[in-house]
C-alpha cells in the first residue's frame, strides 16, 4: 500500500488532538482541554483495536503497510522513507500504549491542577512519538520517534514531577541521549557498509534485513570487531531504556520524581520500547553477534531479577519499590528474548503487554492514594484494607497479577519465559525463579503493610474510597489482566509466525510450541 | 577598454550589489536625522534582498546552464560553492539586519549609520572569500570581513565590556592575519604563485613528494592554517571568542555568530579543497584531531557559563568543530546545509533575546533572568526551547537533519572516530541547552524580575523566518535541499510559495499567542505591558 492509511491515523491522531488543545481551545475552558484530550485518546484506542480485529494473525509479513518517499537527496540515491507497519510483534504495543493513555489521561483530570493545557498537549505529543517507535520500519525515521519520545517526557517529569524533579529528569534525558547517540553512529555506519551493495544510501530496515539474511556478515567486507562495536551500540540504546542492570540507576528517579501519568507511561509503554528495539532490530540485525552475546544478555538479566527484587524489598516509598520491582520484571523480559526460543520470545513478548498493564495499575493506584494523602512513605499508611475496600481489592488483584499468580497475566508471561529460559539453559531458569519467589516476598510485604494491622495514623481513618472516574480508569486494565491470565493463547497465537519468522533470521531453535 | 569590461564582473556581481549598498548607506547617512536612521536599515534590506536575488539566479545557472568560470584573471572564481555561500551570507545578513532596530531603540547612543555600513561590508568581505582562487584575494576578504567586526565589537563604547572586546578582537585579530600574511608568503616562496590553481598545479609539475617535504612549504601550510583556525575560532586558537562574543553589543553578537563561521568554513573549504588538495595526507589528521579538540572544549566550557551570551559563544565553537567533520570529509554542500541550519537557530536564539527587555531596559541576558518565563511569555519560552533543542541536535528540527547528514558524510569519509566523539559530544550538549529549558519552564522566579516581552514587527519577521527555516529543515527538507544541493530549478515558484506561506503561518500563530498573553497580563497589572 502506498498512501496513508490505519497506521498513520494511530500515529498522527494524538498529534493532531494535541494540536487542537495548544492552539484552538480558548482560555479559561480547562474541561475541552480535558475533554478533547480523552476523546482523543478513545479515537486512538478505537482505531488500534480495530487494527487488532483487522490483523491477520496467520501471517508473518508486515501488515498495513505504508510506504512513501520522505526526503530524498541526490537525485534518489539517498533515500529517507516514511515506511510504517505492524507485525505479531509490534501488534500488542499499539493498543497497550492507546489504552494507557486513555487512562493516564481520564486519571490526570482529578489530579493535575496546573498548566493543563501544555500537560495534554505534552501527553498527546508523546503518544505519537511512542506509536511512531512501535511501527517505523524505516530506521531514521525510527530513531527520529524515538528521540522525540524524550521531549515530551522531559517536560512531564521536570515540570509537573514531584521534589527533586530537575535532577531526575536531567538525568533520564542524558542517560538515554548517551546510548541513543552511540546508535546514531551505529546506524549511519550501517547504512554506508550497504552502499557498495544496494549503491544507494538506504535506511528501509527490510533491505537491511535482506542484506543481513544474504551474508552481509560473512561476507567478509566488514570485521567481527565493527560488526561487534555496532552491535554493543545498538544493545546499549537498548539496554539504558529498559533498563537492564547495570544501566537502571535513572528508572527509580524518574519513577518516584515523575507525575502519576508520567510514571504510567514511563513503566507501561516507554521501558518497552527498550525490549522492543532488541526483538526488531538488535537481534535480526547481528544474528550472530546476538547468539554470542545472549550469555551476557541473559546474565545481566538475571542479575537485574535478582538485584531489583532484593533492593525493592528494602525501599520505604512506594513509588520507588514499584520501580525497581520493574527494574526486576524487565529483567525476565530480557532472560526470554536471550533464550531465543519460541516460548522465550513469545512470553517476552506477552510479558510486555503484562508488565505495562499491571505495573501501569499499580502506579495508577499509589498515585490515587497519593493524591489523597500527599504522601508516598509505606509507614504513613496501614490498615487501609477497612478505610478503602473498593481500593484495596484492586491493589490486591493488580499486586497478584504482578507476584504471577495463576489465573492472572503476570504468571502466563513468566511461566513462558521461564520455559523458554530452562530450555536455553537450566542454569537461567533455575535462577530466575528466586525472582518470582522474591517477588512474591516484596509485594505481599507491601501490600501486609499498607492494608492490613491497625490504623496507625488518624488521617488515614477518613479517607475516601474511589470514585467513579478512578474505577472506570482501573476496570480496562484489570479486565485485562484477568482476561490474558485466562486466556493467554488468544494474544499469543497472532505473534507466532512473527516469532517463528524472528527465529529463523537469528537462527535460534526452531522447535514450535506444542 | 574592452579589456575592462571582460574581467568577468558578473562573477562578482552580489559583492559589489552589497558594496554599493554599504557605501550609498554610509554616504546617506551624512543627511540623516536620527529619527530617520530607519530608512537605513531598509535600505540594507532592499539591497541585501536583491544581492540574494542575483546570487540565487547565479546558483540556478551555474548549477545548470554554465560551467564555472575564472574572472579577474584566474583571481576569482564563480562556481557553485561560491554562489551557494552567496546566496547564504545574503540571507543570513538579511535576519541580522532585521534583529539591528529593537535594540537600537533602546541604546540611542549606538544608533549610527555606520552601524548598518559596516555590516554590510563585513558580509561583501565573506562574499569575497567564497569567490576567491588566490591568496592575495583571501587575505583580502579576511580583511574586509575582520576590520568592520573590529569597529562593532567596540561600538557600544563607552561600556567597558565592549572597548575590551574591539580591543582583545583586534590585537589577537591582527596577530592572527600577521600568521596568515606569513603563511602565503612562504608558501608563495615554496611554489612561486599565490593562485590556488596554480600551487595545486605544482604538485604535478614537481612531484607530490618533493613539495611535501619543502620546508617552506610545510611552515607555510602550518601558518595558514593557525591564522584561518583563529578565524573560525577552532581550539586552541578559540580563547577571544567568548570575550569578543559577550562584549559586543548583541545584535552584532548574533552576526558575528552565524556569519563569521560561514565565512570562514567557505574560506577554508576554498583554500583545502583547491591548493592543497594533494596535501591531504597532512592537513586531514592535524584538522581531525583539532575539531575533536574544539568541539569538546566548547561544549565542556559551556556546561559552566551563566552568561547566555559567553554560553552560546562555547556553543559556537562546538559547532564549528562539527562542521569541520563536513569539512574533512570533501562535503562542502553539507557543511553548507549545515551552516544554514546553524545561522537559523542561533539568530533565532538571540531574536528571541532581543526581544526580551528588563523593566529598566536593560537586556535580559543572565540565565537566572529567564527564570519561569514560560508563565508570562510562552510564545518566547516556547521558541527559545525550540531553538534550543535544535541546537542540541533533537529530531524533529533542523539540527538533527543538517547533524545527521554531516555525521553521515563522516562516516562516508572514514572519519568513524571522529563522528563517535561529536555523538558523545552532542550529548554533553545537551546538558546546557537544557539548563536553559529548565530556568524558563521547571523554575520559578525568585523575585519579580519585570522581564517582558516587546518584540518590534522586523524581529518578528526575523522569528518567522528562522522559525520555519528550522521547521521546514527538521520535516520535509527536500523542499530546501534540492534547490540548495542539487540545484533543481523546478517548482522554484511552488516552493517559494510554500516557504512564504509556512512563514506568514508562523508569523501568525506569533501573533496571536503574543496577543494573547498581552491581554492577560494587562488585566494584570493594567500599564506595564508593551506593544
Amino acid at each position: 500500500m502506498n498512501q496513508f492509511g490505519l497506521l498513520s491515523a494511530i500515529i498522527f491522531v494524538p498529534l493532531l488532538g494535541a494540536l487542537g488543545i495548544a492552539l484552538f481551545v480558548p482560555r479559561n475552558r480547562m474541561n475541552w482541554v480535558r475533554g478533547l484530550a480523552l476523546g482523543t485518546a478513545l479515537v486512538d484506542l478505537a482505531l488500534t483495536i480495530w487494527l487488532v480485529a483487522r490483523f491477520d494473525p496467520t501471517s508473518a509479513d508486515f501488515q498495513f503497510v505504508e510506504r512513501l518517499p520522505w526526503i530524498s537527496l541526490f537525485g534518489g540515491n539517498a533515500t529517507f522513507l516514511y515506511y510504517v507497519g505492524v507485525d505479531g510483534i509490534s501488534l500488542w504495543l499499539l493498543p497497550l500504549t492507546a489504552l494507557l493513555t486513555a487512562v493516564a489521561i481520564l486519571f490526570s483530570w482529578g489530579s493535575i491542577q496546573t498548566r493543563e493545557r501544555e500537560y495534554y498537549t505534552l501527553l498527546l505529543v508523546l503518544t505519537t512519538g511512542m506509536m511512531g517507535v512501535f511501527t517505523a520500519l524505516d530506521m531514521f525515521l525510527f530513531y527520529i520517534f524515538w528521540e522525540v519520545v524524550l521531549i515530551p517526557m522531559y517536560f512531564l517529569i521536570g515540570v509537573w514531577g514531584s521534589k527533586n524533579r530537575i535532577y531526575a529528569t536531567v538525568k533520564f534525558v542524558l542517560y538515554t541521549m548517551a546510548g541513543s547517540a552511540l546508535m546514531l553512529a551505529a546506524i549511519i555506519t550501517f547504512a554506508w557498509i550497504l552502499v557498495p551493495f544496494t549503491q544507494q544510501l538506504t535506511f528501509d530496515l527490510t533491505v537491511w534485513k535482506q542484506a543481513v539474511q544474504s551474508g552481509l556478515w560473512e561476507a567478509g567486507v566488514v570485521s567481527d570487531r565493527m560488526e561487534t562495536l555496532m552491535f554493543l551500540a545498538f544493545v546499549l540504546a537498548f539496554a539504558i531504556k529498559v533498563p537492564l542492570f547495570p544501566f537502571h540507576t535513572w528508572l527509580p528517579n524518574a519513577h518516584v520524581e515523575a507525575p502519576t501519568a508520567g510514571s504510567v507511561i514511563l513503566a507501561g509503554v516507554l521501558l518497552k520500547m527498550g525490549t522492543y528495539g532488541f526483538v526488531r532490530f538488535a537481534m535480526p540485525l547481528f544474528p550472530q553477534a546476538s547468539q554470542q552475546f545472549a550469555p551476557i544478555l541473559a546474565g545481566l538479566a538475571i542479575v537485574g531479577i535478582l538485584y531489583g527484587a532484593a533492593v525493592a524489598f528494602a525501599q520505604r516509598d512506594i513509588k520507588s519499590l514499584i520501580a525497581y520491582s520493574s527494574v526486576s520484571h524487565m529483567g525476565f523480559v530480557v532472560l526470554g528474548l536471550a533464550a531465543m526460543n519460541p516460548q522465550g520470545v513469545s512470553g517476552s513478548l506477552l510479558q510486555m503487554v503484562n508488565h505495562g498493564l499491571s505495573t501501569g495499575a499499580l502506579f495508577l493506584l499509589i498515585g490515587m492514594m497519593y493524591d489523597r494523602r500527599h504522601t508516598r512513605e509505606m509507614s504513613e499508611y496501614g490498615g487501609l484494607w477497612k478505610v478503602v475496600p473498593v481500593y484495596a481489592i484492586f491493589f490486591l488483584i493488580v499486586a497478584l497479577s504482578s507476584l504471577g499468580l495463576p489465573g492472572l497475566n503476570g504468571f502466563a508471561g513468566e511461566f513462558m519465559i521461564l520455559i523458554g529460559a530452562f530450555r536455553a539453559n537450566h542454569w537461567w531458569a533455575g535462577l530466575a525463579t528466586f525472582g518470582v519467589v522474591l517477588g512474591a516476598v516484596y509485594m505481599l510485604w507491601l501490600y501486609g503493610n499498607v492494608f492490613f494491622g491497625p490504623i496507625t495514623k488518624p488521617e488515614n481513618e477518613t479517607l475516601a474510597d474511589l470514585n467513579r472516574r478512578e474505577i472506570l480508569a482501573l476496570v480496562p486494565l484489570v479486565a485485562l489482566i484477568i482476561l490474558i491470565g485466562v486466556a493467554p493463547h488468544m494474544f499469543t497465537e497472532p505473534m507466532q509466525p512473527s516469532v517463528a519468522r524472528l527465529l529463523q533470521e537469528i537462527g535460534g531453535t526452531m522447535l514450535t510450541m506444542r | 577598454m574592452n579589456e575592462f569590461f571582460a574581467l568577468g564582473w558578473e562573477a562578482l556581481g552580489p559583492f559589489l550589489l552589497v558594496c554599493a549598498t554599504a557605501l550609498i548607506v554610509m554616504l546617506s547617512d551624512l543627511w540623516m536625522e536620527d529619527d530617520e536612521r530607519e530608512w537605513l536599515a531598509y535600505f540594507s534590506l532592499a539591497g541585501l534582498a536583491g544581492a540574494f536575488i542575483m546570487a540565487m539566479r547565479q546558483f540556478l545557472l551555474v548549477s545548470n546552464a554554465q560551467q564555472p568560470a575564472l574572472a579577474f584573471n584566474e583571481m576569482v572564481v564563480w562556481d557553485r560553492m561560491a554562489s551557494s555561500f552567496h546566496v547564504l551570507l545574503a540571507g543570513v545578513a538579511f535576519v541580522a539586519i532585521l534583529l539591528l532596530p529593537r535594540y537600537l531603540a533602546d541604546h540611542d547612543d549606538l544608533n549610527r549609520g555606520e552601524l548598518y555600513a559596516l555590516l554590510l561590508f563585513s558580509v561583501a568581505g565573506m562574499m569575497l572569500l567564497a569567490s576567491a582562487r588566490d591568496l592575495i584575494v583571501v587575505f583580502l576578504g579576511i580583511e574586509l570581513l575582520s576590520f568592520p567586526l573590529y569597529i562593532l565589537a567596540g561600538f557600544a563604547r563607552p561600556r567597558l565590556d565592549s572597548e575590551e572586546a574591539a580591543l582583545k578582537y583586534f590585537l589577537l585579530g591582527a596577530f592572527a592575519s600577521g600568521f596568515l600574511l606569513y603563511g602565503i608568503a612562504l608558501i608563495y616562496g615554496a611554489v612561486g604563485s599565490t593562485n590556488l590553481g596554480v600551487i595545486a598545479m605544482t604538485f604535478n609539475v614537481l612531484g607530490v613528494g618533493e613539495t611535501l617535504t619543502n620546508p617552506l612549504f610545510l611552515a607555510g601550510l602550518a601558518l595558514m592554517l593557525v591564522g584561518l583556525g583563529f578565524k573560525i575560532s577552532l581550539a586552541p586558537f578559540h580563547q577571544w571568542t567568548p570575550d569578543v562574543y559577550q562584549g559586543a553589543p548583541t545584535p552584532v553578537t548574533a552576526f558575528m555568530v552565524a556569519a563569521t563561521k560561514v565565512g570562514g568554513m567557505v574560506t577554508l573549504m576554498r583554500v583545502l579543497y583547491t591548493a592543497f588538495i594533494p596535501a591531504v595526507e597532512i592537513w586531514v589528521p592535524i584538522l581531525a584531531i583539532l575539531a575533536a579538540i574544539t568541539m569538546t572544549w566548547g561544549n565542556v566550557a559551556a556546561l559552566l557559563q551563566s552568561n547566555i551570551k559567553r554560553m552560546l559563544a562555547y556553543s559556537s565553537i562546538a559547532h564549528a568543530g562539527y562542521m569541520l567533520i563536513g569539512v574533512l570529509a570533501g562535503a562542502d554542500s553539507f557543511v553548507l546545509l549545515y551552516l544554514l541550519a546553524y545561522a537559523l537557530m542561533n539568530l533565532g536564539a538571540f531574536a528571541v533575546i532581543l526581544g526580551l527587555r528588563k523593566g529598566d531596559g536593560e537586556e535580559v541576558l543572565e540565565l537566572d533572568d529567564f527564570s519561569g518565563l514560560v508563565k508570562t511569555y510562552p510564545v518566547a519560552a516556547i521558541l527559545l526551547s525550540l531553538f534550543f533543542l535544535s541546537l542540541a541536535g533533537f529530531p524533529p528540527t533542523a539540527g538533527f537533519f543538517t547533524k545527521f547528514m554531516l555525521f553521515n558524510a563522516g562516516i562516508a569519509g572514514n572519519l568513524q572516530w571522529l563522528v563517535v566523539v561529536a555523538v558523545l559530544n552532542s550529548v554533553v550538549s545537551v546538558f546546557y541547552y537544557a539548563r536553559v529549558i529548565i530556568k524558563m519552564f521547571m523554575q520559578e522566579a525568585d523575585d519579580d524580575l519585570g522581564v517582558y516581552w516587546s518584540p518590534d514587527w522586523m524581529l518578528s519577521v526575523a522569528l518567522a523566518v528562522t522559525t520555519t527555516g528550522v521547521l521546514v529543515l527538521g520535516f520535509y527538507p527536500t523542499l530546501i535541499t534540492d534547490v540548495l544541493l542539487e540545484g533543481s530549478n523546478q517548482d522554484l515558484l511552488m516552493r517559494g510559495i510554500s516557504l512564504a506561506v509556512t512563514a506568514l503561518l508562523v508569523l501568525i500563530g506569533i501573533g496571536i499567542l503574543s496577543l494573547r498573553t498581552n491581554v492577560q497580563d494587562l488585566d494584570e497589572e493594567s500599564e506595564e505591558a508593551p506593544l
